[in-house]
């Protein structure tokens, strides 16, 4: 199939558009695409969260903000559970059940599913606090729900998913020994070719830059901010390039209170602005709120 | 005094100038604690609010045990925490966690009691 205005404005967003990561948790252990994190006594943890996304306008490839595009709001509840391999390793899985809205007008389907992997190459120590906390991360997120290809619903009610796997491979360096905490992620993923019915759709690899500071004013509590650059690389279609530029770029913001009660379970409220400063390209604005519990058992 | 304790030290005799956690797991460490103080105090090098509950002035009444971590950090920690008093601390390095496991520990910092301790 031919490239057409209507089919790139569809691609180009479907990525922004879709459930992204959690990675507003970067630092409360790392950036990449687990929302639960393990600490080394813990072997297993159970993770709900609820999502808000809402104020979604498109950026097109000029950087100009378009009209709002698809739901009004999107809503998801996020299930994962984390599982203790060995003293340094542990592996997550996360699933969802989203609901888009448009006015009156609401779909609900479960979201994709990710498997993820974390290895803790290095521990914090707070005999040499300068010595920071080093974990690798290796995701994958697999196609397990429609996408905005297959969406048959008007305004994209029906699309929950990516439309493709996505493999990630990421890094995370902490320094958390200090009141004053701050650290640093680097994502990269390679999306998988995928067949739809407008032809083999090969959307570009993504690098996600996060950079995170936080303060820990008491034992149990910490506040977290940070801003994400999340670059893609352009989008093929049969193996024929985009004629208008598809790379996306998009400079985001977050701010996470998160608790860290040793006994009790534990509550994180988020706050993210995607394309929120700086030159952003095919990417969307949006507004989104996370409430999660975590119990440890 | 300090040239005694050095001395001593040196040639092996009476406690080590330093931290010293013991390597046990929890049937080494019921068999250890049976006259030692109630409190317990499970700490790591990489808990960073473990400081408020490492200091001198629990020496006499606390058990400090290290899980999730390696003996020489362990022993790092309690030295830098307890300074010279740290070879006057009891402590023990939980070598299999399951000593924390016994304790229903899954974070830190964390106090129990000897009473806490379920039952093999």
């Amino acid at each position: 199939m031919k490239w057409s205005n209507g089919l790139l404005l569809t691609l180009a967003i479907a990525a922004a558009l879709r459930w992204q990561p959690a990675w507003a948790c970067s630092s409360c252990g790392s950036g990449a695409a687990d929302p639960v994190i393990l600490n080394p006594l813990e072997q297993r943890k159970f993770y709900l969260g609820m999502t808000l996304a809402h104020r979604f306008q498109a950026v097109d490839e000029q950087g100009q903000t378009r009209k709002d595009y698809g739901p009004d709001r999107k809503t998801k509840l996020e299930l994962a559970y984390a599982h203790r391999l060995t003293s340094a390793l542990f592996v997550s899985l996360d699933t969802g059940l989203g609901e888009n809205r448009k006015g009156s007008r609401a779909k609900t389907g479960m979201t994709d599913t990710a498997l993820n992997l974390r290895w803790t190459a290095l521990m914090q120590d707070v005999t040499e606090p300068w010595i920071p906390q080093v974990q690798l991360v290796v995701s994958h997120r697999f196609q397990t729900t429609k996408s905005l290809q297959d969406s048959k619903e008007l305004y994209n009610l029906d699309s929950f998913g990516a439309g493709y796997d996505e493999t990630f491979v990421g890094a995370d360096v902490w320094f958390g020994m200090q009141p004053i905490l701050f650290g640093a992620s680097f994502l990269y993923s390679q999306p998988w070719e995928e067949n739809t019915r407008s032809g083999r759709l090969q959307m570009g690899p993504t690098e996600k830059w996060i950079g995170t500071l936080g303060y820990k004013p008491a034992e149990t509590f910490k506040i977290i901010g940070g801003v994400v650059r999340d670059k893609r690389g352009p989008i093929e279609l049969d193996d024929q390039p985009s004629p208008v530029p598809s790379d996306k770029l998009s400079h985001d913001v977050f701010l996470t209170l998160e608790t860290m009660r040793v006994e009790d379970d534990n509550f994180r409220l988020s706050w993210s602005q995607k394309a929120a400063f700086g030159s952003n390209r095919n990417a969307t604005e949006t507004l989104t709120y996370t409430l999660a519990w975590m119990k440890t058992l | 005094m300090k040239c005694l304790a050095l001395i001593m030290g040196l040639l092996g005799l009476g406690s080590p100038l330093w931290a010293d956690c013991r390597p046990v797991n929890i049937t080494e460490f019921r068999e250890a604690t049976q006259k030692s103080p109630n409190r317990v105090v499970f700490f790591a090098s990489w808990c960073s609010s473990c400081a408020s509950h490492i200091t001198a002035d629990r020496i006499h009444d606390t058990i400090f045990v290290a899980s999730a971590d390696t003996r020489p950090k362990a022993d790092k920690v309690l030295q830098v925490y307890l300074k010279d008093r740290a070879s006057a601390a009891t402590c023990f390095f939980d070598k299999d966690e399951s000593i924390a496991q016994a304790f229903g520990v899954r974070n830190l910092p964390v106090e129990k009691y000897i009473r806490d301790l379920r039952q093999p």
